[in-house]
């Protein structure tokens, strides 16, 4: 006789998928995470450099393209005169896959912005 | 194990109960715990990049003869002209320092204090959190109102607290200056 098996089996799988769908929370927590360390590198540069160039935007573009996200948009090019501010503002979506329901599963888009200022650096002549 | 499972003495809804008091009594809180205690730690890694892009860009900001042999505390009136526009921008506040819809903080943000410790100082310095600073640096701490995400609605019904929930965060960072800096 099979005895409590059965019911054993459903409640532990009962447990296990509500371990799966908590643990699911944290993915796009963790991809924000990974998101604003990105733009912050950018950033630096540009603070360095005085300026956001075409080819800053495509590594960053690249760079977040290999994490998984989607439909970037990244300010455009633009230079500024030392101790003028500078902007990056980064818009991307991080689509991923997660419980929804009761034996659903699907697609979840979450939109993800970063928007800091820095100030170009000074010349000392 | 098996042998218990398979054994029919005892009743079905024990099991059931059984399960039911792990999932409410040990999922359910490790989870929110874990949970709350992460947003946590991202909001405060999340100011923390906020006031150290804003420490760098103040001292960018300064003029160059403010950048003298002595430290410049946020006493003086043109460090704060620069630093609070910036910490604005940055963490997404009206000019007054309350936040804007979006922003990270919950309540009005207060710049305890900035010191610049400029090239011309003589290294190493203990900044006033006792912290070392050996090149040169920013030190700012600032206070930011933090909501707490979780539960807070629940905890309050069955306490009948009327706290609002929010705590404040305060912030040290010692930003140093990147080798490469001109100034």
């Amino acid at each position: 006789m099979l005895g409590r098996i059965p019911i054993n089996l459903l409640m532990l799988a009962l447990v296990l998928s509500l371990v799966l769908f908590f643990t699911e929370y944290f993915i796009p927590l963790s991809a924000n995470f990974q998101f604003r360390a990105e733009c912050r590198k950018t950033l630096l540069e540009m603070e360095e450099k005085n300026e956001l160039t075409a080819a800053m935007r495509t590594q960053l573009q690249n760079a977040l393209t290999e994490k998984d996200f989607t439909v970037i948009s990244i300010s455009s090019p633009h230079t500024a005169k030392r101790g003028e501010y500078l902007n990056l503002k980064v818009i991307a979506d991080y689509k991923y896959n997660r419980v929804t329901g009761l034996f659903k599963r699907e697609e979840v888009t979450e939109r993800m912005e970063y928007d800091k200022y820095t100030v170009a650096r000074r010349v000392l002549n | 194990m098996y042998k218990v499972l398979k054994n029919n003495k005892g009743s079905v809804v024990t099991d059931i109960l059984f399960y039911g008091f792990i999932i409410v009594f040990v999922i359910l809180p490790i989870f929110s715990m874990v949970f709350e205690q992460y947003i946590l730690l991202l909001k405060a890694q999340a100011i923390k990049d906020a006031v150290d892009v804003t420490n760098l860009a103040a001292y960018n900001a300064m003029k160059v003869s403010d950048k003298s042999e002595t430290k410049i505390t946020a006493d003086a009136e043109d460090i704060k002209n620069i630093y609070k526009p910036l910490l604005t921008l940055n963490m997404n506040l009206n000019s007054d320092l309350t936040p804007k819809e979006n922003s990270i903080a919950a309540g009005k943000v207060e710049i305890i204090n900035v010191t610049v410790y400029p090239k011309g100082m003589s290294f190493p310095v203990t900044c006033p959190k006792g912290g070392t600073i050996s090149r040169p640096s920013v030190h700012s701490i600032i206070k930011i109102p933090i909501k707490h995400t979780l539960f807070w609605n629940v905890y309050r019904f069955f306490t009948g607290t009327t706290d609002d929930g929010i705590k404040d965060y305060e912030a040290h960072i010692d930003t140093e200056l990147p080798y490469n800096n001109p100034d």
